[in-house]
């Protein structure tokens, strides 16, 4: 439309320019974007500190496997292991005939206090704070685990 | 006395001149349509009790699960099948652009089928996500962001797993297979017998679930990450969990386009493959 007015070559390298700043622009803009994107989807509201109560006293097994953690209770004490492994996460159990924990997934072993003894976790199990709620004759009444 | 090469020869032409593309696509659709029907009746908050509503309860349910599992195996092994005799045929290749952007449904496809797993929300599923959570962990730099868009199981059990199996991933599937559907459409007409045969197996077979139960000392992952679950045990997770099973599609993404190069490329694909059926025939033999 302008290339009568100006000359040809400087009316299309003006565009050209243009173009190409525009393209820079929309660019720009879309890098611009990923900052409020990552800031979006990494936002994480707080967990809750959550505390599960245990009906005691214990079976005579002296451990009680709940969704997230393994209460023991015995002579030497009272304490939670973590049941997330500390490998790739999945649930462990507790092997009551052979007295360790042990993962379904890579067969990683860890002890009743959690401490790593095989398999490809390095990680030791976390533990848990408990606290115990005994009734008027001293009894175990119930385990309050703090799960942080 | 040449009976053997003739059968052979016989099964190749098979093979090849099979319609793995269009069975692909409408094992797809069976597959979609009976997705969003399960979706009905699904819950993401309960992921177990409302598989194990689906499959126990609900009327029918048990078919319509079958109906939506069996058609997403159908779908994966098909685009296995439909890949390899592309490859296999040497049809020309597209710009890197669009190669790569097709191609890119492959890798899609694996998400699909394997979020899937994680929803049903038994042991199995269970044990899939948070692993596939910590193997996401494991990468460099980006690895907790991609986790908390992708997966964050802990944080907040399948809901993001939900949203991607449903929208996410299927949308980015779409966007990928875009053009190609254009150009190759599928008729349903042309694949009467393989519907009726998904139909028969949704009907007759049951669809695995594992339930969470006192005792289970060993939880096998979903048959196609057997190989990678095996590997997790010898390797550091990033490179068992992420470098390994990015080669093929990393040679997939990148094959030659020079017929030379692309041998190589192939025969590094074939080792992969082969590895990773030795790793999974280990796994399997711990079952
Ligand atoms: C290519 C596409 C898809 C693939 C490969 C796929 C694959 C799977 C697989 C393997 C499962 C596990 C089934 C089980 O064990 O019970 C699953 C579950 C599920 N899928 Fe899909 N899916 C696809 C698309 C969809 C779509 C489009 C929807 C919904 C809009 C959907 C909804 C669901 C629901 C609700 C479940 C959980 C219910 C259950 O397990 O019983 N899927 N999917
Ligand atoms: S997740 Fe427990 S051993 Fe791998």
């Amino acid at each position: 439309m302008s290339g009568k007015t100006l000359p040809h070559s400087s009316a299309k390298s003006r565009r050209a320019l243009l173009k190409r700043l525009f393209g820079w622009s929309v660019s720009g803009a879309l890098l611009a974007l990923l900052y409020p994107f990552f800031r979006f989807t990494r936002y994480q509201p707080k967990p809750k500190p959550r505390y599960v109560t245990v009906p005691g006293p214990l079976p005579l097994s002296g451990y009680r496997q709940e969704k997230d953690f393994i209460l023991f209770a015995n002579q030497k004490g009272t304490h939670a292991v973590s049941r997330t492994c500390t490998h790739l996460g999945c649930r462990v159990n507790y092997l009551e005939d052979k007295e360790y924990i042990e993962c379904p997934c890579h067969q990683s072993r860890f002890s009743q206090s959690g401490e790593r003894l095989a398999g490809p976790a390095e990680r030791n199990l976390p533990i848990y704070k408990v606290e115990v709620q005994n009734n008027d004759n001293g009894k175990a009444q119930a385990y309050v685990v703090e799960l942080v | 006395m040449n009976r053997f090469p003739d059968l052979l020869r016989y099964v190749k032409q098979l093979l090849l001149n099979n319609r793995w593309g269009g069975q692909t696509l409408i094992s797809l659709y069976i597959s979609l349509i009976s997705g969003i029907l399960l979706a009905i009746q699904y819950d993401a908050h309960s992921p177990y009790y409302s598989t194990a509503t689906i499959e126990l309860i609900a009327p029918f349910g048990r078919f319509w699960r079958a109906l939506h599992y069996y058609s997403s195996q159908a779908f994966f092994l098909l685009l296995l099948g439909h890949i390899v005799v592309v490859l296999w045929k040497k049809e020309e290749m597209l710009p890197r652009a669009s190669w790569i952007r097709l191609c890119a449904s492959f890798p899609i496809a694996v998400l699909l089928l394997f979020t899937g797993y994680v929803l049903r929300g038994d042991a199995t599923g269970e044990a899939a996500g948070l692993i596939a959570e910590n193997i996401c962990l494991s990468i460099p730099v980006v690895g907790t962001w991609l986790n908390d868009l992708l997966f964050d199981i802990t944080e907040s059990g399948v809901r993001k797993v939900y949203l991607h199996h449903l929208i996410g991933f299927v949308a980015l599937g779409a966007f990928s297979l875009w053009p190609h559907l254009r150009r190759y459409p599928a008729f349903w007409r042309n694949h009467s017998v393989l519907v009726l045969a998904i139909l028969a197996i949704s009907v007759f077979l049951k669809t695995p679930m594992e339930p969470e139960r006192f005792g289970l000392l060993h939880i096998a992952g979903p048959w196609f990450f057997l190989g990678l679950q095996e590997l997790l045990r010898y390797l550091s997770t990033f490179v068992a969990g992420v470098i390994a099973p990015c080669i093929p599609v990393v040679l997939l993404f990148f094959l030659p386009q020079k017929t030379e190069k692309r041998q190589w490329a192939y025969i590094f694909l074939a080792l992969w493959l082969i590895a990773y059926c030795i790793l999974t025939w280990i796994s399997y033999q711990r079952i």
